[in-house]
């Protein structure tokens, strides 16, 4: 990389992993997952949860390999130049395709809850501008950024605590009713939402400390995700309750809806406003990764200039994105299906060939 | 700093105007962007939050007692990080 | 130059004129306060709305009374949209406070009328829900004495009466408790008399209608306890002694202080299901007759409230299987804990057999400051 960039900490480290994850998510997921599991949506949450901890042990055990290399040098030491070229190809569109879906699942909420008759290409607009300026400098700065960020996980938590006295027990029992390959069909619709732990490609080789510390930091972060998104999720489904649960597209909006305090009334406005930080910071991440990826390919021109261009394809996107309901759930499908390949295929079969062919990061590129 | 914030509220109140809550929210995320990258002689503006040093953050708020005081803040690059211990000389003399 | 110059002009002000699209100004604006629907006798929809007349006074905008509107439509959201064609402004039910269905409509189905306030992103889910013994009409026409508007005067009655254990509290929104399988919902009765509304009772729910059956509002205080939602005060009248009812000497009045409730239901098999409700209540005397309040009193008059409650208790009991409204949610706890037997049967057919027991023990800890 042309530019110089100084290393992260092992706490930077777990901010940007936890922020990563959460993003667009927290909204939807109780809707999908119910759909899936019925009224064991909850534990198809934990078994997600405990998939992406295996997939971060997988990653951790490739980066252990090459302690200081990212992915894309991993490739090219791996496999050879020319498939690492077809390999960061794909990656780079894979990173793109997670991050025009992250845009369009946010900028199709607002238009339905917040914004009607706004133009969709503008939400788009507003968000890629903002969050290309926090990722056009050094990583360092993502890193602070994601930190202040994450002061608003807690207000998000106490939100939906102050909730959870409303609830009603007696909806989500019995426990297990569901059956167990429901419970794991629910757990792949919910992958999506676990979606961000790819930065850990990338970042695992720019971070200080040592092997052990890192992985313990990934796992927590994921763990404090998995939490959060069971809470979630169990909230939402004692509260609504199943019969309503299937009309609610956005549960975890629509129980703010009902949620006042003396001084605020429309508390699901207050929760959009402050997801709207998390989705950035999830943003931010994809566009980062998209735009390292590019520039390893095409080492002549710096990272900046792949973020300006990578933005202003996805503004130009935007303006065709459906809004046809069929369409996104196919878009998140394939999303789901590419993630499986990306995170857990592409890199169980670098580690085999890097064990295989004895390749390691003392080896020259 | 009041007069950043003064300058600061019309870009904010435009923001609002744009958009409402939503414009006001991305307006603050342009903000605290900036201040991020923001580097004052190498050192962070957010230095002791943002890259979060625990161990600078004992001075931020409340100054801790003398006899904590043992570590230089990372935030001023110091040359050697522990500080020369302060004798408790009152103590000594018992 | 020039064009970037132009074009950032553009940009910018394109930014700020973004706003325009989602504006919603309350000067633009007829705000709904109250709403209320009422079965016309050919089967569609007579929609009454008041909404607050705003006059600038001294301390800016100050609310005159209130305007009623009456139309006729096929649908909700179409009496609504006539209305507009009426008013002199948009109207707009995003600070609904009060919603009242006539008895009629309530009778048919509730579910209908609701659809637009769960459908719409700006609607306000706060709203109060009430059933009129009558026409909502009528409520909403009232002029009430103390408050400068019909909607006002409503909420607050509504909102004092479920901080006395009269009326339930929302907590969960309404739909949940309509579209439950396992429980159905009591709704304010409110009838309209000369100058105020009356609360007459709890309308019983089947589903989403209105049986027609009310619990009165003198046993509604009792099953709120046994539905375990104690708010901050509970008052319950007794007639401890037999007698005439105008002898003031036979009531009592007590105030609950803490209730617990212990529901234990056996339902292994479906024809057999029993339900023993039992309640311990720690109560406070809050008018008594006869003085002298010492042990061996104290401890006859708690067994006679106890007995008093017990059968109170049973016969409130008896009314909900009667109109067949689970308003205890037994059928959710069938639904928990015996799943089995819940898949077999359906429990609208099976409530009204279910063997119910109550039992209420009290235990007097307080009598004022006089024996």
């Amino acid at each position: 990389m042309s530019n110089p960039e100084k290393k992260i900490t092992r706490f930077q480290l777990f901010i940007m992993t936890l922020q990563s994850q959460i993003g667009i998510g927290v909204i939807s997921l109780p809707y999908y997952l119910f759909n899936a599991a019925g009224n064991d949506a909850w534990i198809s949450v934990i078994v997600a949860g405990i998939f992406v901890q295996i997939n971060i042990v997988l990653i951790w055990l490739l980066y252990r390999r090459f302690p200081n290399q990212s992915i894309f040098e991993v490739l090219e030491i791996t496999v050879g130049k020319y498939a690492a070229y077809c390999l960061k190809t794909a990656y780079s569109m894979y990173f793109f395709t997670i991050a025009t879906l992250i845009v369009l699942l946010f900028v199709r909420l607002v238009n339905i809850w917040i914004l009607p008759r706004t133009p969709m290409w503008l939400v788009t607009l507003i968000m890629i501008a903002v969050c290309v300026y926090g990722v056009i400098d050094h990583l360092r700065v993502m890193a602070r950024f994601f930190f202040l960020a994450s002061m608003m996980l807690f207000v998000l938590l106490f939100l939906i605590v102050t909730v959870a006295k409303d609830i009603n027990f007696l909806a989500v029992l019995p426990i297990g009713n569901s059956g167990i390959p429901a419970i794991l069909g629910g757990a792949h619709h919910a992958v999506i939402s676990f979606l961000g732990y790819e930065v850990l490609l990338v970042i695992l080789s720019k971070s200080l400390g040592g092997h052990a510390g890192k992985i313990k930091a990934a796992l927590l972060a994921n763990g404090i995700v998995t939490l959060f998104y069971t809470l979630l999720t169990f909230v939402s489904l004692a509260y609504l309750g199943p019969a309503v649960m299937r009309f609610v597209p956005e549960p975890v909006l629509y129980i703010m809806k009902y949620r006042t305090f003396h001084i605020i009334e429309r508390t699901d406005l207050l929760f959009f406003s402050i997801w709207i930080v998390c989705v950035g910071t999830s943003f931010m991440t994809f566009l980062y990764l998209t735009a390292n990826a590019l520039t390893s390919l095409l080492p002549q021109i710096r990272r900046p200039t792949f973020v300006y261009v990578i933005a202003s394809l996805l503004f130009m996107l935007s303006f065709f994105f459906p809004t046809d309901e069929n369409k996104v759930a196919l878009f998140n499908k394939i999303a789901t299906y590419l993630s499986y390949l990306f995170t857990i295929v592409l890199p169980g079969i670098l580690l085999f060939i890097a064990m295989a062919r004895g390749k390691s990061g003392d080896d020259p590129v | 700093m009041s007069g950043a914030v003064r300058l600061l509220r019309f870009p904010m109140m435009l923001a609002a105007s744009a958009l409402g809550f939503v414009g006001i929210v991305f307006g603050l995320m342009v903000l605290f962007l900036h201040l991020c990258k923001l580097e004052s002689f190498g050192t962070a503006y957010f230095a002791p939050v943002a890259p979060f040093r625990w161990q600078d953050l004992k001075d931020s708020v409340v100054r801790m007692p003398i006899w904590k005081l043992n570590k230089r803040p990372l935030d001023a690059h110091p040359v050697k990080e522990r500080q020369q211990s302060l004798s408790r000389t009152w103590k000594k003399r018992e | 130059m020039k064009m970037v110059k132009t074009s950032m002009t553009a940009l910018v002000s394109m930014t700020l004129l973004a706003g325009c699209w989602d504006q919603h100004n309350l000067k633009d604006v007829k705000l709904a306060m109250a709403t209320g629907f009422d079965l016309a006798p050919e089967g569609n929809i007579i929609q009454t709305i008041t909404i607050p007349i705003f006059t600038p006074g001294a301390g800016g905008m100050e609310v005159q009374g209130s305007q009623v509107v009456v139309t006729e439509g096929d649908t909700p959201r179409d009496a609504r949209n006539i209305i507009n064609h009426k008013v002199a402004e948009q109207l707009d039910a995003s600070k609904l406070l009060v919603l009242l269905f006539g008895e009629e409509y309530a009778k048919q189905d509730i579910y209908t009328g609701l659809d637009i306030f769960y459908r719409d992103p700006k609607s306000s889910l706060l709203a109060n829900v009430a059933i009129v013994h009558g026409k909502a009409n009528e409520i909403l026409s009232l002029k009430p004495e103390d408050r400068k508007t019909t909607s006002e005067y409503l909420n607050d009655l509504i909102t004092s009466e479920q901080d006395t254990t009269v009326l339930p509290k929302q907590s969960r929104p309404l739909i949940s408790d309509i579209l439950d399988p396992g429980s159905d919902f009591v709704l304010p009765l409110i009838e309209p008399q000369k100058k105020e509304a009356k609360i007459i009772g709890l309308a019983m729910f089947n589903e989403h209608k209105y049986t027609g059956q009310f619990i009165p509002v003198l046993n509604a205080t009792l099953y709120l306890l046994m539905a375990d939602q104690l708010a901050k005060r509970a008052w319950i009248k007794l007639k401890v002694r037999e007698g005439s009812d105008v002898d003031i000497r036979n009531f009592l009045m007590i105030n609950v202080l803490k209730s617990k409730r212990d529901l234990a239901i056996n339902a292994d098999n479906i024809h057999d299901i029993s339900v023993d409700l039992s309640l311990h209540m720690k109560i406070e005397i809050m008018e008594y007759h006869e003085n002298d309040l010492v042990s061996e009193k104290i401890q006859a008059l708690t067994q006679t409230i106890s007995d008093k409650l017990t059968q109170q208790a049973n016969a409130i009991l008896q009314m909900t299987q009667q109109a067949n409204s689970d308003c205890l949610g037994i059928g959710s706890y069938i639904r928990a804990y015996h799943h089995a037997t819940w898949d077999k049967t359906s429990w609208e057919d099976a409530y009204p057999d279910i063997n119910f027991k109550a039992n209420v023990t009290v235990e007097i800890s307080k009598h004022g400051v006089f024996n």
